[in-house]
C-alpha cells in the first residue's frame, strides 16, 4: 500500500531530540463500503485513511500522539515532526513510568503480499444481479488494509492484505433470516452465487410459524458463528493476565484453578491464523499462546506493561490483552452427523448481544438470532421465536458439552468501529445436552 | 493538551501547523465536480486522555483526528468519499471518487433522490466551556487525578485495582453544501471516569462513576464534585463485596437516573430509530418491534411516560444545531402521556417512511456517512421527590449504575444488571445487595411505570454503536429516578456455587 511505502520514508526523515527514542505505528485502509438493504444499495462510499500513533520516550518518561496522514509527502512529514516536537514539550510534565517496557532489538518482520486490482463495481453488479428476488441486507467492505511499525532502535514491521468481505443476511420476514459472510483476498462471485443457492433452499423453512419455547433447558447445537460470539464476549477481559492478577477477569475461577472445563476443550491464541498483523503498537512480535489445555487454564495473554508490572515475559499482546485470533480445537462430531446427534432440540445459527449476568461465575446471557431452528428427530421443522439464554461457561464447555464439531471454521470479524477489524477466530460448533433458556 | 487544549508547562510548540479546516468551504467550492448536488463535511477532534491507575500515571495519549467526507448526488444516487487530504487536489480526488460510486450504484439504488430532497442548512452551535482546557496545565490535572486515585484506595486492602481518568476533546466541524448550506460546530467534551474493584478472594465487585460525559469545560470536574465521589466509589466497592446477593422474584423496581440512562437508550431510543424500522440495520444492529402503524396511537408506556428529543440542552452530550445530514434540529416530544408520537429519524428517513421525525442523522466521524441516531433523548421530570418514591414503596429494589446489558435484535426482550442494589421494605432502604439484575420486555415494561421523580440527572456516553460500517457516537440522556411495578429481579449465583 502506498501509505506503508511512504511511512518508512517519512519516519527516516524525522528529527528526534537527542537521547530520546521515537516509534510510530501506522494503520491504514483503502476501502469501498457498500451498504445494502432490500437487495439494493443504501449507501456507497470510499474511505482512504492512514492513522499514525507516534510515541516519544525519554528515560522512563513517555507519551503518544495519534495523527492522520493524508498522502501528501511534505504535509505528512510536517505532521509527524509536529507530533514529535509536541511530545518532546509534553514529557517534562510526565513522571517516570515504572511499567514501561520497550521492544528494542526485536526482529523485524515484513508480510507484504501483492495487492490485486479488485474494482468494486463488479462486486456491486454481481450482488445486485444474484440477489434479485431476495431481501438481502448487509455490507460489502473491499480494498486493502495494512499496518506498519518503525522505531529509533531500527525495528521495522509491515503487514498488508487485500480483502473483500461481504457480511449479509437474507430475510424471510420480520426477524427471520439466514446470515452468511464471504471473505477472501478478492471478490468471489462464484462462491457468492453458491451461497445464495443454499440460502434459497433454506428460506422456506423460515416461513413456517415460529415455535414458541418455554424457559427451560434444551439440547442444542451452536454453530461455529454462535460459538465465536461466546469466544468474543469471553475475550473482553477473560484472557488478560492483568485482569487475572487484579481479580477482574470473568475467567477468574479457571485462572485460580477452581473451575475446570471438559478435557476436550483446547484454546489457543493462534497468531498464524493470518487475520491480522503479528505485531502491534508497541512493536513486540505477537506470539501464539496456549490459553486452555485439556479443559484447564494454562496462561493468559501478557502485554508489555503487565510483563513489566508483574515481572513476567510478554507475548506481545496489546495493552488490552484481548485475543485477536483465537483457535478452538475441533472434536469428533462430523458435520454430516450433527442433526442426527442433536435429535430433538435447537439449531442455533447465531447469538446476539452477549454479556455477563454473573461475572464471578462466568455466567453469560444473550439472545438467539437469525436462523434458530427447532429440530425434531434430526429434522429441522420450524424457526424459533427469539429466546434469551443464561448459562455458565463451566456448563457450556464443561458438564453440558456433548461434543465439538470436527471441522473448525474461520470467522472473520466484520466490525469497522474506527477502521476495518483485523481479527477473527477459528472455531467448531458445539453440541450441548442442556442449554438454559430464561425468557 | 497536545493538540491545543491542556497546557504544557513548557513553551508552546515551536512549529504550529495550519488548521486543516481553515477555508475548507472555499476549497470545497473549487473542487466540486459537475453533479446534481454535493456536500463537504469536515471534522477535527483533538483529544488527550490522562489516567492514573493504582498509583501510577499512565502515559498521556493524545490524538489530532481530522478529515472530510465529500458526498455527491448524481444520476439520482448518493456516493461518498472520505479523505484526510484536505488540500484542493485531495478534495478533487474525493469528489471524483464519490461521483464514480454514485454512478456505479445508480441502477441498484434503494433511495432515488433529487437535489430538492437534500438540505442546505445554515446554523451554528457553540458548546459551553466556562473553564477552557487551555487554562489548566497537564501537571495540575495529573495532580488532581492522583488525589482521586488515593481517595479510591482509601477504602482499604480489599481494593485490588483502581483507575482515575479524564479525557478532554475539542470538536470543530464544518458542513457546506452546493445550495449554500453552511453549518459550524464547536465544543469541548469532558469525560471524567472513576473506577474501583474490590475483592475478598471469592467475589470481585466493580463500582464506577463513569457516564458523566458532557459538552463542557473543566469546570465540570467541580460541578460533578468528583473529589467527593472518588472516596465514595472506593468505599462502595468494598461495601458491595460484603453485601448479600440480590434476591429473586417479581417486585417493585426503582431505577436511579444513571441506570435510567441505559433503560431509555436500549428500550426506547434504539427501537424508535427510523432506519431500523426501515430495515437498514437488520444485518447488524437489528430491527425493531415498533412498526410505522404504531405512531400516533400506540401506548408505549403509562401516562407518566414523556420522552423528548432535545438537541438544545446546554451541556448535554449530543446537543447540536444542525445534524450531519444538514437539517436544522429542534426539540420534539417523541412520547407524550405514554403515546408514541414520532420516530427518531432524519429528513431522508422521514421521506422514505412518510412519517414525521426529528433531525438526528449523525456520523461518528469524517470517515463515516450519517445515519439515524438518538442524540439527546430525555425522560421528562415528574412530580414526586426521590424520597417520596422510596417512601411509597412497600417492598422493592433500587438499582444504580449499569453493569451488564443485553437486548434482542427487535429491542424487546432485555436483561440488565447494575452495580448496586438497595433493598426497600416498608418505604425505607434497609440494606444493600450485590449483582442486582432485572429482565423484561420493552413492549410491556414501560406500561408498569408508576412513579417519576422531579430531580433530573444528566448523563452522557460516547459509546452508542450501530451502523454498517459500524459507528460509535456520543449520546446524552437526562432522566429522573423512576419506579416500575412487578418486575422480575434476580441476583447472581455465588462463585462458590460454581455451576448451575
Amino acid at each position: 500500500m502506498r501509505a506503508i511505502e511512504q511511512f518508512f520514508h517519512h519516519f527516516g526523515k524525522l528529527r528526534v531530540p537527542a537521547a530520546h527514542r521515537a516509534s510510530a505505528y501506522l494503520q491504514c485502509e483503502e476501502t469501498a463500503f457498500v451498504r445494502w438493504n432490500h437487495a439494493q444499495v443504501r449507501q456507497a462510499g470510499h474511505v482512504d485513511q492512514a492513522t499514525c500513533t507516534v510515541e516519544l520516550v525519554f528515560g522512563r518518561q513517555h507519551a503518544s500522539l495519534e495523527v492522520n496522514l493524508g498522502g501528501d509527502a511534505a504535509d505528512d512529514v510536517a505532521r509527524l515532526q509536529w507530533a514529535i516536537d509536541t511530545l518532546a514539550e509534553t514529557l517534562p510534565d510526565v513522571p517516570d513510568d515504572p511499567h514501561l517496557l520497550l521492544c528494542d532489538g526485536a526482529e523485524s518482520q515484513f508480510d507484504l503480499p501483492d495487492l490485486p486490482t479488485d474494482p468494486v463495481d463488479a462486486a456491486i453488479a454481481d450482488i445486485a444481479r444474484f440477489s434479485q428476488g431476495l431481501d438481502l441486507v448487509g455490507i460489502l467492505a473491499q480494498g486493502p488494509i495494512g499496518a506498519a511499525y518503525a522505531d529509533s532502535s531500527g525495528v521495522r514491521h509491515a503487514w498488508q492484505r487485500p480483502m473483500s468481505l461481504l457480511d449479509y443476511s437474507v430475510y424471510a420476514h420480520t426477524d427471520k433470516a439466514i446470515k452468511r459472510s464471504l471473505a477472501g483476498p478478492t471478490w468471489q462471485p462464484a462462491q457468492f452465487a453458491a451461497q445464495l443457492t443454499d440460502v434459497r433452499a433454506c428460506l422456506p423453512l423460515l416461513f413456517v410459524p415460529p415455535r414458541l419455547l418455554e424457559p427451560d433447558g434444551y439440547r442444542a447445537w451452536l454453530t461455529p458463528a454462535a460459538v465465536e460470539a461466546l469466544l468474543e464476549v469471553l475475550s473482553w477481559t477473560g484472557f488478560s493476565t492483568k485482569a487475572h492478577k487484579t481479580r477482574q477477569s470473568h475467567l477468574q475461577r479457571l485462572a485460580d484453578g477452581q473451575g475446570i472445563l471438559d478435557a476436550r476443550v483446547n484454546l489457543v491464541e493462534d497468531t498464524t491464523l493470518g487475520v491480522g498483523p503479528t505485531f502491534g503498537p508497541t512493536g513486540f512480535a505477537k506470539k501464539s499462546v496456549q490459553l486452555w489445555q485439556n479443559g484447564r487454564h494454562i496462561q493468559g495473554l501478557c502485554g508489555p506493561r503487565t510483563a513489566q508490572e508483574y515481572s513476567l515475559v510478554t507475548d506481545g499482546a496489546a495493552d488490552s490483552e484481548e485475543p485477536g485470533s483465537l483457535s478452538l480445537r475441533g472434536g469428533a462430531l462430523a458435520q454430516a452427523d450433527v442433526l442426527a446427534r442433536l435429535g430433538t432440540g435447537l439449531w442455533v445459527d447465531n447469538l446476539w448481544y452477549l454479556n455477563f449476568s454473573d461475572r464471578d461465575a462466568c455466567r453469560i446471557t444473550g439472545m438467539t438470532r437469525f436462523a434458530t431452528l427447532w429440530v425434531e428427530n434430526g429434522v429441522p421443522v420450524a424457526p424459533v421465536a427469539v429466546m434469551r439464554f443464561d448459562d455458565t461457561l463451566e456448563r457450556m464447555f464443561g458438564t453440558a458439552l456433548v461434543d465439538l464439531g470436527q471441522n473448525p471454521e474461520l470467522c472473520v470479524d466484520a466490525l469497522t468501529w474506527k477502521r476495518r477489524a483485523t481479527r477473527g477466530a477459528r472455531t467448531p460448533g458445539v453440541l450441548l445436552s442442556d442449554w438454559t433458556l430464561t425468557l | 493538551m497536545f493538540a491545543s487544549t491542556l497546557s504544557s508547562t513548557q513553551s508552546a510548540a515551536k512549529m504550529a501547523l495550519p488548521d486543516p479546516l481553515d477555508h475548507l468551504a472555499k476549497r470545497a467550492q473549487l473542487a466540486a465536480v459537475p453533479c446534481a448536488w454535493w456536500s463537504v463535511r469536515g471534522l477535527r477532534e483533538r483529544s488527550e486522555s490522562l489516567v492514573v491507575r493504582a498509583g501510577v500515571v499512565e502515559p498521556p495519549r493524545g490524538a489530532d483526528d481530522f478529515g472530510a467526507m465529500v458526498t455527491v448526488l448524481d444520476q439520482g444516487a448518493l456516493g461518498y468519499a472520505a479523505t484526510a487530504d484536505l488540500s484542493l487536489s485531495g478534495l478533487q480526488r474525493a469528489f471524483v471518487q464519490a461521483r464514480a460510486l454514485a454512478h456505479a450504484t445508480a441502477l441498484c439504488n434503494l433511495v432515488p433522490l433529487h437535489a430538492g430532497d437534500l438540505p442546505n442548512a445554515v446554523g451554528q452551535w457553540h458548546g459551553p466551556a466556562a473553564v477552557s482546557p487551555s487554562q489548566l496545565t497537564r501537571r495540575a490535572l495529573l495532580d488532581r487525578l492522583r488525589q482521586w486515585d488515593t481517595a479510591l484506595a482509601s477504602a482499604g486492602p480489599q481494593i485490588v485495582d483502581r483507575r482515575a481518568g479524564v479525557t478532554v476533546t475539542a470538536v470543530t466541524s464544518v458542513l457546506v453544501t452546493a445550495g449554500g448550506g453552511d453549518a459550524q460546530t464547536r465544543y469541548h467534551v469532558v469525560h471524567p471516569q472513576l473506577e474501583a474493584y474490590a475483592s475478598d478472594g471469592q467475589t470481585t465487585q466493580r463500582r464506577t462513576h463513569m457516564d458523566t460525559a458532557r459538552q463542557a469545560g473543566l469546570e465540570l470536574l467541580d460541578e460533578l464534585a468528583l473529589d467527593l465521589h472518588a472516596e465514595r466509589v472506593g468505599r462502595e466497592a468494598v461495601r458491595l463485596v460484603g453485601s448479600a446477593n440480590c434476591p429473586t422474584g417479581a417486585t417493585t423496581l426503582l431505577l436511579a437516573s444513571d441506570q435510567m440512562m441505559l433503560q431509555i437508550h436500549e428500550s426506547i431510543g434504539h427501537p424508535l430509530e427510523l432506519d431500523r424500522i426501515l430495515g437498514d440495520e437488520r444485518n447488524f444492529a437489528g430491527t425493531s418491534f415498533v412498526v410505522p402503524e404504531m405512531f400516533g396511537s400506540y401506548q408505549y408506556g403509562s401516562e407518566l411516560l414523556n420522552i423528548s428529543f432535545d438537541p438544545g440542552v446546554p451541556g448535554e452530550l449530543a446537543s447540536l444545531a444542525v445534524d450531519d445530514f444538514g437539517t436544522v434540529t429542534s426539540r420534539q416530544l417523541v412520547i407524550a402521556g405514554g403515546i408514541l408520537l414520532r420516530p427518531l429519524g432524519g429528513q431522508l428517513s422521514q421521506a422514505r417512511a412518510s412519517l414525521p421525525g426529528v433531525a438526528t442523522t449523525r456520523a461518528c466521524s469524517w470517515n463515516r456517512p450519517p445515519i439515524d441516531r438518538m442524540s439527546n433523548l430525555n425522560l421528562e421530570p415528574g412530580a414526586a421527590t426521590e424520597a417520596e418514591l422510596i417512601a411509597g414503596t412497600e417492598r422493592g429494589i433500587l438499582m444504580h449504575t449499569n453493569l451488564s446489558w443485553s437486548i434482542d435484535d427487535s429491542r424487546n426482550k432485555f436483561q440488565f444488571g447494575c452495580e448496586v442494589g438497595e433493598r426497600i421494605e416498608n418505604g425505607a432502604i434497609v440494606g444493600w445487595v450485590r449483582n442486582p439484575c432485572y429482565r423484561g420486555i420493552s413492549a410491556t415494561f414501560w406500561r408498569s411505570l408508576n412513579g417519576v421523580a422531579q430531580a433530573l440527572g444528566i448523563h452522557g456516553t460516547p459509546y452508542c454503536g450501530k451502523g454498517e460500517p459500524t459507528q460509535i457516537v456520543r449520546v446524552g440522556h437526562a432522566s429522573p429516578m423512576c419506579r416500575f411495578a412487578a418486575v422480575d429481579v434476580f441476583g447472581a449465583q455465588s462463585a462458590a456455587e460454581g455451576t448451575k
